[in-house]
C-alpha cells in the first residue's frame, strides 16, 4: 500500500498519467498511478493556484482519499459524470477551497473495512455504498444522491448527521443496510425519491429518523412495507406513499399552499401519530391513488386530531378515534373519519399550520 | 454541540442549527487542528452559518427543479 500525492496543479486523473503523482508531498512527479490499495492526498503542495483535476473514467480509483485545497485559489474536480471507486474514507477539507463541478463526482465506496465519508459542506453528485460486509459512516452532513448496493450506510448514531439528497435508491438485492439513526433526511427529488419497494436482503433502521420530501414536482415514497420514523410532505406537489408501511408519524410541513398526500389503493399505513393537517385556505388533500378504491390509515389507540383536510377514499381505523376537524371536507367514500373537532378536554395530536 | 479529536488527529466541531420549515441541520467542521486553531471564534461561527445557509439554499433550489431520479 503506497501513498500518492497529487502534484503539478492541473491534470488528468487517468490510468496512465504519472505526471501528476508523487510519492511525497510536493515531491518529484512520475510516481505510479494510485491503485485501490493506495492512499491519495491532495494538499497545499498539489497546486499553487486555481487548478482543475479531470477524471477521464479510466482510473480504477484509489484507497483513502483526502482532498485539501491548494496553497492559494481553489481545486475543482471535473469528473465528467464518471463513477469512481474509493476503497476507503473520503475526506474533503472544510476550507471551502474544493469544489466538484456539478454532476461530476460520484464516488463508489468499495471499502472492505469501516470507512467514513466527510464532505464538509461540499455537494457530491452521488455516493454509492458498495462495501461488502462493512460500513460507510458519515463524518459530517452529506449532500448528494444516495445509492445503496451492498454493505451498510450509517449516518452516525452519535451525531445523526443531516442528509440532503435528490433520492435514496437501491442497486440490486444484495445484503445491505441503512442506519439512519435520528437523522433528518431531506429528499428534494421528484418521481420515486425514496425507492425501497424491493426489500430482499435489505435492513432498514429508520424508526427514529425524519424524512421530508420537498419537491414541487410529484414524488413518491416507496416504503416497501418497512418501519420508519416521521415522513413529511414538505412541498407543493403531491406525495404518494406506496407499500403498507409503519410510521411513527405522517406529517405535513408545507404551509405555503394547499398540497396532497396520496396513499396507494389497498395499502394500510400503520401509524403511532398522524399530525398531517392543512390550514385555512391551504387544504391538505388526503386521497387514494385510484378514485373509488380506498387506502387505510390505522392507529391502535388514542385520538387523531387534524383539520383543514379534504378527504377521499380513506378508511381510518385501528382502534383510535380519527377526528378530521371541523374545517375538513368529507369528499367521498370515507369511513372511520369524524368531521368535527375532538370533544373539549380530549387529547390528541394536532398541528395547525398557520 | 461538541468538539472532538478524531483518530487521524483532525478536529470535528459539530453543530446544530434549526430552520423553521426544513427542521434541524446537523453538521460538523472537520479540519486539520493547525488550520482550526488559526481561526477566530467569529470565523468558526461564520463558517457554520454559511454551511447552514448553503443547505437551505440547496433545498430551495433543488425542490423547484424536476430532477431525474
Amino acid at each position: 500500500m503506497a501513498t500518492r500525492y497529487w502534484v503539478g496543479g492541473a491534470g488528468t486523473w487517468s490510468s496512465t498519467n504519472t505526471a501528476n503523482w508523487s510519492a511525497s508531498s510536493g515531491g518529484a512527479s512520475g510516481a505510479s498511478v494510485p491503485a485501490t490499495t493506495d492512499t491519495v492526498i491532495f494538499d497545499s503542495a498539489s497546486g499553487s493556484a486555481n487548478y482543475t483535476v479531470t477524471f477521464d473514467g479510466t482510473s480504477t480509483g484509489c484507497g483513502p482519499l483526502t482532498i485539501n485545497g491548494p496553497s492559494s485559489g481553489t481545486l475543482t474536480f471535473d469528473g465528467g459524470n464518471q463513477l469512481f471507486n474509493v476503497a476507503g474514507s473520503l475526506t474533503v477539507a472544510a476550507s471551502g477551497l474544493v469544489t466538484f463541478t456539478s454532476g461530476n463526482f460520484s464516488p463508489i465506496f468499495t471499502n472492505t473495512t469501516p470507512a467514513t465519508c466527510t464532505t464538509n459542506g461540499v455537494t457530491l453528485t452521488r455516493i454509492t455504498i458498495d462495501c461488502v460486509g462493512t460500513t460507510l459512516t458519515l463524518g459530517s452532513a452529506l449532500t448528494g444522491q444516495v445509492v445503496l448496493s451492498r454493505g451498510t450506510f450509517d449516518t452516525s448514531s452519535t451525531n445523526n448527521w443531516s442528509v440532503t439528497s435528490s433520492s435514496f435508491t437501491r442497486s440490486g438485492t444484495q445484503t445491505s443496510t441503512h442506519n439512519l439513526n435520528s437523522s433528518v433526511i431531506t429528499l428534494t427529488g421528484s418521481s420515486t425519491a425514496w425507492s425501497f419497494a424491493t426489500t430482499t436482503n435489505l435492513t432498514m433502521n429508520a424508526s427514529n429518523s425524519t424524512i421530508t420530501l420537498t419537491s414541487s414536482t410529484a414524488k413518491t415514497f416507496a416504503g416497501g412495507g418497512l418501519t420508519y420514523g416521521t415522513v413529511n410532505q414538505g412541498g407543493s406537489a403531491a406525495l404518494t406513499i406506496s407499500g403498507s408501511n409503519t410510521f411513527s408519524n405522517i406529517g405535513n410541513t408545507y404551509s405555503a399552499a394547499a398540497t396532497t398526500i396520496t396513499f396507494t389503493i389497498s395499502t394500510t399505513q400503520t401509524v403511532s401519530n398522524f399530525t398531517a393537517a392543512g390550514s385555512s385556505g391551504k387544504l391538505l388533500t388526503i386521497n387514494s391513488s385510484t378514485a373509488g378504491t380506498v387506502a387505510t390509515l390505522s392507529k391502535s389507540s388514542g385520538i387523531v386530531s387534524s383539520d383543514y383536510l379534504s378527504i377521499r377514499d380513506s378508511t381510518a381505523t385501528g382502534g383510535a378515534t380519527w377526528y378530521a376537524g371541523a374545517n375538513s371536507t368529507n369528499v367521498s367514500n370515507n369511513s372511520g373519519w369524524i368531521f368535527t373537532a375532538p370533544p373539549a378536554g380530549s387529547t390528541g395530536n394536532f398541528f395547525l399550520l398557520m | 454541540m461538541s468538539i472532538n479529536v478524531l483518530e487521524n488527529g483532525w478536529v470535528q466541531d459539530s453543530f446544530e442549527l434549526t430552520h423553521d420549515v426544513y427542521g434541524v441541520y446537523r453538521d460538523a467542521l472537520v479540519m486539520d487542528p493547525e488550520e482550526y486553531n488559526a481561526l477566530t471564534e467569529e470565523q468558526i461561527a461564520a463558517m457554520k452559518q454559511q454551511r447552514f445557509d448553503n443547505w437551505v439554499s440547496h433545498i430551495d433550489e433543488s425542490s423547484n427543479q424536476e430532477e431525474p431520479v
